[in-house]
């Protein structure tokens, strides 16, 4: 019987693939067993202290192998997530992350101790400070291991639940980031969020999105993303959740090989609804191939 | 959002081009033939795309027989392109149903369609009932695909900006003011914004905008309404008329 549970800490999972925030919606069509039962647990879209409309003009771009997005956090806000969606999502049985998103201190406490109220329907709290598309806060708080250590301390006393950190990979010394949010108190790591990318309409001989950079993810940062796992894996002992660019059962074996507990699925999800499903049938074939019997076996073993 | 959305293998089952850049194209898919509606949409992929073009593209079904799909596809970038290069036999993904369709209208409607904005409004017309159908499309160079239209509903009142086909003049030329059936439009936002000056009585619109999932879960499909933001994808793509916020 081959055995793909994992644990991030003390939250166990029944597979090792999670749905990245902002990547799956909350209408009941998408909540089906036949979808999600090769799910280990899904992120909330972002979620933030007062409902946010989310940027102006363009939102999403492709490119080769990759997708910029200038979302601005659209959600509708910490009281409709605890009031109204936690209700329904608790019903579905699979593990819910609430992926909290940081703009100010005092947006944070409160958004926190309204998740104390759910506390039992919440696997885990995401603390976002990550996000490379909005003004205030957020992706600041992640770049330097001083704030994010402050951002983790302030939710580590309201929240004695589990605490992951969703990393933002432009932060210029991610060792130390990762460090300072193991030693604030940080259950896991999520490594990482988008990229800062641009684009321009050569058309019409402007920037595509009215911020001008927006986030990039997709299969083309996969490369990028898994040298960023490889590294923080090295530098901390908690564990690490590679996120960026995992679209088939191979890339999720090379995340867990450069020392990732998990993985999670953003962009791959949008042109493949059955995308977990079919990685975990890679998965298998690769186990029973290999005479693998418990995934975890296989964390960090191409650093040995 | 309704119905059980899903990702389904389907094989082309016929192709013809209506004009150098349109593509026509059945696609075998019964699930989604026996539970869409008209309004409703489904996303394509082509799985020799392999990762780039990246997202599926969305379109709208125009016709429905037995298990089939029939959709009208206008050659504009990489992912038609490619699509008008695959046969009869060839594999696609197709992703639906998708969002929310026309609602079912109490008297005869008129469809009123710009150029590929024919597409929805003709499954409309498959499901609802003939009515008047008045299309408007650029001129030079659309009679094949004013020609396949006619073919499918022969009451289709044509006009074209340059007077080569039918009547010199917009869609809207064929609509009165105050117009009392109810209007079934899709076209370019140009267009669809035009109608709200001739006040129809109630009026439902078609819009398009980029997608990335099709399933409500990105928020990058978003347009500007009365009630603020709203996902084209899950809560339209039918919006009416009074709720958009033409101007954004
Ligand atoms: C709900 C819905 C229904 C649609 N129904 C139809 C249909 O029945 N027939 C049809 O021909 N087209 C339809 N479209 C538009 C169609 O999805 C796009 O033309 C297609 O995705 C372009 O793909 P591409 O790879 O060829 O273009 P790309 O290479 O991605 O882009 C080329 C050009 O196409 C335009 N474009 C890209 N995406 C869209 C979009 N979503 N809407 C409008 N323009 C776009 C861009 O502005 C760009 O200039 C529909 C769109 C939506 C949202
Ligand atoms: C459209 C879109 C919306 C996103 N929204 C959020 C969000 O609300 N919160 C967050 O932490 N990350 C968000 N992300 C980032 C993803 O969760 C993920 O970290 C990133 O896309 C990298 O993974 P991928 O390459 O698998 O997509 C979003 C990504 C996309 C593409
Ligand atoms: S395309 Fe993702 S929400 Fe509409």
């Amino acid at each position: 019987m081959l055995d793909l549970s994992v644990n991030i800490g003390s939250v166990p999972l029944r597979s090792p693939v999670i749905i990245a925030s902002g990547t799956w919606g909350y209408d009941e069509s998408l909540w089906r067993d036949d979808l999600l039962r090769h799910v280990g647990a899904v992120c909330s879209k972002a979620i933030t202290e007062s409902p946010k409309d989310g940027n102006p003009g363009h939102r999403i771009w492709e490119t080769p192998c990759g997708l910029l997005n200038s979302i601005g956090l659209q959600n509708t806000g910490i009281d409709d997530f605890v009031d109204e969606k936690v209700p329904k999502l608790k019903s579905y049985g699979v593990p819910i992350i609430a992926n909290v998103s940081m703009e100010d201190e005092r947006g944070l406490a409160r958004m926190v101790e309204r998740l104390m109220e759910v506390a039992d329907c919440v696997a885990a709290i995401e603390l976002n400070v990550s996000c490379p598309n909005v003004d205030k806060g957020c992706m600041s708080w992640g770049v330097s291991p001083v704030l994010t250590s402050q951002a983790v301390s302030m939710v580590r006393e309201v929240w004695r639940g589990p605490l992951w950190v969703k990393m933002t990979p432009q932060a210029p010394d991610p060792e130390g980031v990762a460090r300072a949010a193991e030693d604030s108190g940080a259950d896991a790591l999520v490594v990482a969020n988008t990229w800062l990318g641009m684009a321009i309409d050569v058309d019409g001989r402007k920037a595509v999105f009215d911020r001008v950079v927006a986030g990039f993810s997709g299969p083309a940062v996969f490369p990028m993303a898994l040298r960023l796992v490889w590294q923080v894996s090295s530098a901390v002992s908690i564990p690490v959740i590679g996120c960026g660019g995992v679209s088939s059962g191979r890339d999720l074996l090379a995340m867990i090989m450069a020392g990732a507990t998990a993985i999670e699925l953003g962009t791959g999800m949008f042109r493949d609804i059955r995308l977990p499903e079919n990685i975990l049938r890679e998965v298998k074939a690769y186990m029973t191939e290999e005479k693998v019997e418990e995934l975890r076996s296989l964390v960090g073993v191409a650093k040995k | 959002m309704s119905g059980n959305v899903d990702d389904f293998p389907c094989k082309i089952t016929a192709r013809e081009m209506v004009g150098e850049d349109i593509l026509s194209i059945r696609v075998r898919c019964p699930s989604i033939a026996e539970s869409i509606y008209p309004g409703q949409f489904v996303l394509l992929r082509d799985p020799s795309w392999g990762m780039d073009p990246l997202l599926m593209r969305p379109f709208a079904v125009s016709a429905v027989h037995g298990e089939d799909l029939e959709l009208l596809i206008k050659l504009v970038g990489r992912g038609t392109s490619l699509l008008a290069g695959r046969s009869v036999g060839d594999d696609l993904v197709v992703r639906g149903p998708m969002g929310r369709g026309f609602s079912s209208p109490e008297s005869s409607p008129i469809y009123v369609a710009g150029a590929l904005g024919a597409a929805p409004l003709l499954f409309a017309r498959q499901v609802f009932g003939a009515g008047r159908f008045v299309l408007g499309v650029p001129g030079e160079g659309w009679g094949p695909f004013v020609d396949y239209l006619e073919a499918r509903c022969p009451e289709m009142e044509v006009f074209s900006d340059d007077g080569s086909i039918g009547v010199r003049g917009t869609a809207l030329d064929g609509l009165e003011k105050g117009e009392s059936h109810p209007v079934y439009a899709c076209g370019p936002m140009g267009m669809m914004a035009a109608i709200v000056k001739l006040e129809p009585l109630s009026c439902q619109v078609s819009l398009e905008s980029r997608m990335a999932c099709g399933i409500g879960a990105c928020c990058g499909c978003v347009i500007e309404t009365i009630q603020g933001k709203r996902r084209v994808c899950a809560d339209g793509p039918v919006f009416n008329l009074e709720e958009v916020v033409w101007n954004a």
